[in-house]
């Protein structure tokens, strides 16, 4: 189930929808939310339920069909294809796309390369360790219930 | 091949021109928005396109050359900006009645467009809200199939549950052979339904354009484009 | 058009039928009284009290007959009412055919009845003194002058109707912000009414008849006559103008 919800209200309308559409399905397939087959919603569907005008729908399944990404059926509607290259490369276009716009706006607020270099890897380091402790932290209170010996046990193995 | 052209349109009120020539068209498979202030005309252009007002001067190209008139009226279906029905009537006598007076109407999409809005058939139109009337009054416009819509407000005086079945209907029409013109003030709710936007001040077309291209070249959206068109404009 | 008519008469039902039944039930009372001829005094009182609550009913009747009749008018030419009908795809004859006819049967059927009630109240009380041995003199009516008193009654009921409809098309065409506005409206297209009726004046002066009332004319004619007819014809004619000129109207020019 698409959050179509979540996507309607997040609309910028200062930037073209249909883009905005493509931006939507291309981070469900890259998080692996829509995979290989998985039917989509019919343009008309789609439409109501984004409440977006059918031709803006329209138009955003052609330019993913172009690129291969999903593909129609005759009478069956719309799947996603089977098509490992054509998400890699959406893949590639949209870490390329937000590593560009996060460059922007940094060289904006006067940051050189370096400095932003070294700020992302100590951000980097950071997110690791509270990645490490929070795991921690969950183990823990899975174990809590069982044999203390044997958790410990567990832990220092 | 434009479904409708207008040009050079115009209306006079005593003491003031509703119209200033208005040139416009519209092509099928589209919905547009007429925007405006009020009083900027909105009204009297869709009410002199469905024939209850008269124009003074200017020349309405109607879908298959229809002539104004009897012709014309069964290629427009019109929601009017205020709803009247003899209080007699519930709102099945209603369809009963579009059934009986237009040859265009289709029960099939009668019936969806009536579960989809949500009208009550057995109720009396009269001892309804005012949103509820204006959902059954679209329901019934939207009842025939027919070329052209005209839509006058169609989303004033709705709570918001109400506008997003409103959105969700006109959304659902069929426009291979169709459009619909859809008149409202209140941009931000809407633009994202619009094919093309027409904005009309002092009885003129001052501007019209496809939103997802005023949205690629300009940034902005729809709303804000309105905004800097009628921000020197003058209330009446 | 039938189904113009039909909605038409839906819409005017309520008040009319509410008017038609009691003026029906009414009458039928009071004629029948007046038909049992109960002798002596009663008699007299009966007959005296039935003949004028039959006028009074009739006078009530006309009255809602008016207003209703007002609806019918505000319908066509007031918005937002009469977007119902004029967004309709049909011509306008076809549309003021189906405003006027379910009006006209009604009315019609009600006002003759009332008049009907009337004629024989006044045939018992008449009868009534002769039994007490006056004379009031003697009415006689034939088929002719029946058939006659009718058809004027009738005409002159439609080319009122006609008329107003067609001053309320007048005025919307050219004043269209104008409202067509209720008894007072009315009241004043009367006029049209009687300015068109001047029209008659060569023919009064050949058919010895008189009429009373303003609302219809019971011409008792003596004798059905070659005045009488260039009269009904020439109100015919009337009539057809006027309602070719109010659809017209209606087709081209009715601003809402």
């Amino acid at each position: 189930m698409l959050p179509t919800e979540s996507w309607r209200v997040g609309f910028d309308e200062r930037y073209p929808i249909y883009r905005q559409i493509i931006g939507h399905f291309s981070r469900a397939l890259i998080k692996g939310e829509l995979g290989a087959g998985d039917r989509i919603p019919s343009i008309r569907e789609m439409a109501m339920a984004l409440k977006v005008n059918t031709n803006t729908i329209q138009r955003a399944y052609q330019e993913m069909e172009r690129e291969e990404l999903i593909g129609s059926q005759r009478g069956k509607g719309y799947f996603v294809m089977d098509n490992e290259q054509a998400v890699a490369q959406v893949k590639k276009n949209m870490v390329n796309e937000t590593m560009s716009r996060f460059l922007e706006e940094m060289h904006a607020l006067g940051f050189e390369d370096p400095e932003i270099l070294d700020g992302l890897q100590a951000e980097m380091a950071e997110m690791t360790k509270m990645d490490m402790a929070e795991a921690e932290m969950a183990n823990m209170e899975r174990t809590k219930g069982g044999d203390q010996y044997g958790a410990v046990d567990n832990q220092r193995a | 091949m434009a479904l409708l052209t207008i040009r050079g349109l115009e209306k006079r009120y005593p003491g003031a021109k509703a119209l200033n020539g208005v040139d416009m068209e519209m092509e099928a498979g589209r919905i547009y928005g007429l925007l405006g202030p009020n009083m900027s005309g909105k009204t009297t252009l869709l009410k002199t396109i469905a024939c209850l007002l008269q124009p003074d001067a200017g020349d309405i190209v109607y879908p298959r050359e229809a002539r104004r008139g009897e012709e014309s009226k069964k290629t427009v279906s019109l929601l009017p900006d205020a709803v009247a029905f003899p209080t007699w009537m519930t709102v099945g006598d209603a369809f009963r009645y579009y059934e009986d007076m237009y040859d265009d109407y289709s029960a099939e999409r009668a019936d969806s467009m009536a579960k989809m809005l949500e009208v009550p058939p057995a109720k009396r139109i009269n001892g309804l809200s005012k949103g509820m009337q204006e959902r059954v009054a679209l329901g019934l416009a939207f009842s025939r199939e027919t070329s052209i819509y005209l839509l006058d407000e169609p989303l004033g005086g709705i709570d918001p549950v109400g506008k997003m079945k409103v959105m969700e209907s006109i959304l659902a029409m069929p426009l291979e052979q169709s459009s619909i013109l859809l008149s409202t003030h209140l941009v931000k709710d809407v633009e994202a339904v619009f094919d093309s936007v027409l904005f009309l001040s002092a009885g003129r077309i001052v501007f019209s354009g496809d939103c997802e291209e005023i949205r690629e070249s300009q940034g902005k959206t729809v709303e804000q484009v309105y905004l800097e068109v009628f921000a020197n404009v003058k209330p009446d | 058009m039938l189904n113009q008519i039909k909605y038409s008469a839906r819409q005017n039902l309520g008040l009319r039928v509410w008017a038609f039944g009691s003026v029906l039930v009414l009458n039928v009372v009071f004629i029948a009284l007046g038909a049992l001829g109960m002798s002596g005094l009663a008699g007299m009182i009966m007959s005296v009290m039935g003949a004028s609550l039959t006028s009074l009913a009739l006078t009530g009747l006309l009255v809602v007959i008016v207003i209703a009749d007002v609806q019918a008018f505000r319908s066509l030419f007031a918005a937002p009412g009469a977007y119902t009908t004029l967004l309709v795809p049909a011509p306008g004859w076809k549309i003021l055919l189906g405003k006027i006819i379910p009006m006209a049967v009604f009315d019609l059927a009600a006002l003759g009845i009332g008049a009907a009630g009337v004629v024989v109240q006044g045939l018992s009380v008449a009868n009534m003194s002769l039994e007490w041995g006056e004379e009031i003199g003697s009415l006689e009516f034939g088929f002719g002058e029946w058939m006659a008193s009718l058809l004027s009654g009738a005409g002159n009921y439609l080319l009122l109707i006609i008329s107003i409809f067609f001053v309320c098309a007048l005025v919307k065409s050219v004043f269209f912000r104008a409202r067509v506005k209720g008894l007072l409206g009315v009241a004043s297209f009367f006029a049209v009414y009687y300015v068109l009726n001047l029209l008659d004046m060569p023919l009064i002066a050949m058919a010895p008849y008189s009429r009373f009332g303003p609302f219809f004319s019971v011409d008792i004619a003596i004798g059905f006559n070659v005045g009488m007819v260039s009269y009904l014809l020439l109100m015919l004619i009337k009539i057809v103008v006027l309602f070719l000129a109010t659809a017209h109207l209606l087709d081209r020019r009715i601003n809402l």
